[in-house]
């Protein structure tokens, strides 16, 4: 079932990344996690609908964000992506998919969440500011 | 000696070195934090007009419109009876 996103309107996602075997929570201390949506699997990551990261440090701390933010300590594996209306009222309707590729301390890249549906439906209110 | 996943000629990880494995899995789950709950409020008069009398209801309301005219307008043939009976019993009394 694809993941809907009206246009115009913000969209939220808790992105939860554990240790395969284990289930506990993995680490992001070093890590950089994407978060991309795309027409298909051919379009370069420039060409993306919309591109989402982060990079955490070793430490722990943020050094880089576009559309997402840490929840809590590095530790905790969690983060979070937001698809602000600016973007999403500008979104194309139609049928996408996405992907969550995480690059861990050591260099690897792992793609945890891979070829999600996700389609951009119309909405009817296309505002997205308040009115003066 | 050859390294298997997680080994390293030294040992398996994390007792004796070698690689921790990093397969990882991840949830993503959206969030969504408003809903609405909307009743739909019908006006009283709406609803009448959409929905049609059943036919004893429809008896009722013309028997209870004639009712209301009984009272407001007194029914002529009971005024003139009562008239009647008044000059019927005279006229007895005069005989004895």
């Amino acid at each position: 079932m694809a993941d809907i996103i009206l246009r115009g309107d913000t969209a939220l996602w808790r992105i939860e990344i554990v240790n395969s075997e284990t289930m506990n929570p993995h680490d992001l201390s070093g890590c950089t996690v994407w978060g991309t949506v795309k027409d298909n699997t051919d379009t370069p990551d420039e060409n993306a609908l919309f591109m989402h990261s982060i990079t955490i440090e070793t430490n722990g701390s943020v050094s880089h964000s576009n559309g997402m933010t840490l929840v809590g300590p590095a530790a905790d594996g969690v983060v979070e992506q937001e698809l602000t209306p600016a973007v999403s009222s500008q979104l194309a309707v139609g049928k996408y998919i996405a992907d969550v590729q995480v690059m861990t301390a050591d260099g690897r890249i792992f793609t945890p969440i891979a070829n999600e549906a996700v389609e951009i439906v119309p909405d009817i209110t296309r505002a997205i500011e308040r009115p003066l | 000696m050859s390294a298997g996943f997680g080994e390293s000629p030294f040992g398996s990880w994390p007792f004796g070195g070698g690689y921790p494995d990093h397969r990882i899995t991840a949830q993503r789950i959206r969030i969504l934090p408003l809903t609405v709950q909307r009743n739909r409020q019908i006006p009283i008069d709406a609803i009448r007009e959409q929905v049609p009398m059943p036919v004893q209801a429809t008896h009722e309301r013309q028997m209870y419109n004639l009712a209301i005219a009984r009272t407001i307008e007194p029914s002529p043939l009971a005024t003139a009876r009562g008239k009647q009976g008044s000059g019927i019993a005279v006229a007895r009394r005069k005989k004895e």
